[in-house]
């Protein structure tokens, strides 16, 4: 039995979690430039993580308070895994195309259940090496800790999240097998990932109110160990955790060893009774709308538009798709604005600070160059043209044998990015213009630049995907999380990032006119340069797509 | 009609899938193509619709070139890929209208309703088409092929998931349009179809096509008093 949950451990862990990496077209055999690209990507978050750690450790130590922070971050890590697994367990448990093939299989239900458990661990310990190792690796060098204090960090960074993703998946268990979420599969998964971005833009807010004391990070601290110690009834593993590593105590961590281990055998028989209730009747097809197509569902359209409604709908109506590529782009402008005017205080204190910002940007070149570095920041979060081809899976083949040029095809795919990246910020734009009465000359020249900078990025995710297209995937989650080329969409941000930093440092003296002109030539000119790939070289695009 | 001249094409450097195929399907022909799996039936297809460019050799699909020619080339057939899991968040309208407009068809709406209710799936056009079970998202694929009337059609095991009457209709559909004087060209493992429904069969295995002709003739040279099935089993074991 144990030989047959481990070896179906290591199959979904490796479909789901290696093979959605290394399978990936073009990664296969991989090259040192993306070794080197996926060390500095994980070094850069690595350093983040270590360099706030540091400064929060090197603070509380002035208060002497320091263990607190080990209780924070027990904290973060089962919350973190909780509200991550809350998500990820419904559709690994449930929603997976890997449950087609599984059921007929002879496997009990308590087998499937523990490989998809083990499954979701590991994709946790994924968040856990920045939210748990990291900070607790700095805590022990900043307290000279001893070699016990490390190993006791592995063992509970190991642990720790068993009990909040076993209460995850209880929770979708006992959901799944009394209520047919299968119906409402897209709604649940739409809503759940609203409310995990409306979470995070509330901590945001709370975060971002305002500069912080030592003496207010320190009250905050308390807070935190304070909510630790209330959630100890519902979390035993917390304060074992946190007991083990704080008093390095060996019986708090066997305690902690202990609960997790039996919680786990105890989920796996209850999971006997209760995984395939959901599951197969997850798996079955819904029934069918009675409207019937009459005339007006016959309409004729031109190509282009047909083409790019298509692509709308297909992009909007898979809640993975929507939630993952185009939500994030568009609450972020929003989340921003929010948190502005909370920091700023408010829409009344802005009207008062305007006219300050006037009188230190006369000529306007200030405001143009931070205007299209926040755009720059904003678009980060728009993964639509990057993913483009690869979400139609093994149906983008349809691309090469309809009658539409292929440079086309990429083209209307590439429209949706396009509006989707630029619309929402420029709305935002214009609001935050208004009620910071900035001046409009700046404002309008911003826009038309992010909005070049706009049809660029879309051009280059198009041709990155096409390069390293990523069809074969159990999950249309793998299309996004998984998928590499998003960190060449972000490179390239950050590249374009630099021409509006040297415009803020050396040319801040021009006038505003001649910033513009030098930032609308670079944008027009690597835009033009992408077009013209696209349109040229579209053959050597359509390559991997087969 | 479909012409494959000295046609070659490597996944993996020195073997070849396709080696040397050369096929001319004629106007009026309903044409099967079999062969054991892995024997480079679908890449042959991927060739011919231009989902893969050949190595060597050309192909012509009514004198158009598939590689030089492409949007012509691509107005002449109608394919059915092997997979019908295509834009499933699609409604099964919108789908088929969709392929309307890139195929500017006119008349849609009769075309539609005929094709749909022939099939008997016009009730749930308004449905999306992840709603669908296989042999249903097989029905809609193979009408969108069929919508633009195209002279030649393509079809990558087409009977897969359908259910008997539409096999049935399919089949017919497939004999009117040869008869015609149009072109059918689909790959099956069925081979009780294959010996029913084809003017000429091909065979290909680990690449080679092994034979060409009509079932007759396969059996005259090769088994003369067995199946087709015993035919295929002989020339393919052989290979």
């Amino acid at each position: 039995m144990l030989r047959r949950i481990l070896s179906l451990s290591k199959v979904l862990i490796k479909t789901n979690i290696i093979d959605a990496f290394s399978k990936q077209q073009g990664l296969g055999k991989r090259k040192l430039s993306t070794i080197i690209l996926l060390i500095l990507a994980y070094g850069y978050l690595c350093v983040i993580v270590g360099i706030f750690s540091y400064e929060t450790i090197n603070s509380l130590m002035a208060f002497n308070q320091q263990t607190a922070f080990i209780s924070l971050v027990c904290l973060i890590n089962v919350i973190s895994t909780l509200f991550e697994t809350v998500f990820t367990s419904a559709n690994i448990l449930y929603f997976s195309k890997d449950n087609e093939h599984l059921l007929p299989l002879p496997f009990q239900p308590f087998e499937i259940f523990a490989g998809k458990l083990n499954t979701l661990l590991v994709y946790s310990y994924f968040s856990e090496i920045f939210l748990g190792l990291i900070p607790l690796f700095v805590y022990g060098y900043l307290t000279k800790a001893s070699i016990i204090f490390y190993l006791f960090t592995v063992i509970v960074f190991l642990i720790i999240p068993v009990v909040p993703l076993l209460l995850s998946a209880m929770i979708m268990m006992i959901v799944m097998s009394f209520v047919n979420l299968s119906k409402h599969k897209g709604l649940f998964q739409t809503l759940s990932v609203i409310l995990a971005i409306a979470v995070s833009m509330s901590i945001s807010l709370y975060s971002s109110s305002g500069e912080t004391t030592p003496e207010q990070m320190l009250a905050m601290f308390n807070q935190a160990d304070g909510l630790a110690k209330s959630l100890y009834p519902y979390f035993p593993t917390l304060k074992f955790a946190s007991e083990a590593l704080i008093n390095l105590s060996i019986v708090s961590l066997l305690l902690l060893v202990a609960i997790s281990v039996i919680a786990y055998f105890v989920m796996i028989v209850a999971s006997n009774k209760l995984y395939f209730k959901g599951v197969v009747g997850n798996s079955t097809t819904g029934s069918y709308s009675k409207k019937k197509v009459d005339k007006k569902d016959f309409v004729k359209a031109n190509v282009a538009f047909s083409y790019i409604a298509k692509e709308f709908r297909c992009l909007i109506r898979k809640p993975v798709y929507f939630t993952q590529c185009v939500l994030p782009g568009l609450m972020l402008p929003v989340i921003m604005v929010f948190t502005f005017m909370q920091g700023v205080g408010g829409i009344d204190k802005l009207n008062a600070d305007s006219s300050k910002i006037a009188d230190f940007d006369k000529g306007g070149q200030l405001t143009f160059s931070v205007l299209i570095l926040i755009c720059l920041f904003m678009s980060l979060y728009t993964y639509v043209s990057i993913t483009a081809v690869s979400r139609d899976g093994k149906a983008a083949t349809f691309m090469k044998y309809i009658p539409i040029p292929f440079y086309q095809q990429l083209i209307y795919k590439c429209v949706p990015d396009m509006l989707l990246t630029f619309v929402p910020n420029f709305l935002v734009f214009v609001y935050v213009s208004i009620a910071l009465k900035l001046p409009v000359l700046p404002v309008v020249f911003a826009m038309i630049v992010f909005a070049i900078f706009a049809i660029g990025r879309s051009f280059f995710g198009i041709i990155i995907d096409c390069k390293k297209p990523k069809h074969n995937f159990t999950s249309e989650y793998q299309v996004v999380k998984s998928n590499f080329s998003i960190f060449y969409d972000i490179v390239y941000n950050f590249v374009l990032i630099i021409p509006s930093v040297l415009s803020l440092i050396f040319l801040s003296d021009l006038p505003l006119m001649v910033v513009f002109l030098i930032n609308l030539l670079v944008h027009s000119v690597l835009t033009l340069g992408l077009f013209n790939y696209i349109s040229n070289k579209d053959f050597k695009l359509a390559q991997k797509i087969y | 009609m479909i012409e494959i001249k000295n046609v070659s094409k490597s996944y993996t450097k020195g073997i070849k899938s396709v080696d040397g195929l050369n096929l001319t399907i004629n106007n009026g022909e309903i044409f099967g193509f079999l062969g054991p799996n892995g024997a480079g039936k679908t890449t042959t297809i991927k060739m011919i619709t231009g989902i893969l460019d050949a190595d060597e050799g050309e192909i012509l699909i009514d004198g158009f070139n598939i590689e030089k020619q492409p949007m012509e080339a691509k107005r002449q057939f109608g394919f059915v890929p092997d997979s019908p899991d295509i834009f499933l968040s699609l409604k099964a309208i919108e789908y088929l209208n969709f392929l309307c407009d890139i195929y500017g068809v006119e008349d849609r709406e009769n075309k539609i309703v005929n094709l749909t209710k022939k099939f008997e799936i016009y009730d749930v056009l308004n449905n999306k088409l992840e709603s669908f079970s296989h042999g249903m998202r097989q029905k809609i694929v193979l009408i969108g092929a069929l919508l633009h009337n195209p002279n030649n059609w393509i079809l990558d095991e087409p009977m897969t998931g359908l259910d008997p009457k539409s096999s049935f209709d399919l089949k017919e559909m497939m004999r009117e349009h040869a008869d015609e004087g149009k072109t059918v060209f689909f790959s099956t493992h069925v081979l009780e179809v294959a010996e029913k429904m084809c003017d000429r069969i091909g065979i290909i295995s680990k690449g080679k096509l092994l034979f060409v002709g009509t079932v007759e003739q396969a059996r005259e040279q090769f088994a003369k008093e067995g199946s087709l099935e015993k035919v295929f089993l002989e020339i393919t074991e052989n290979a």
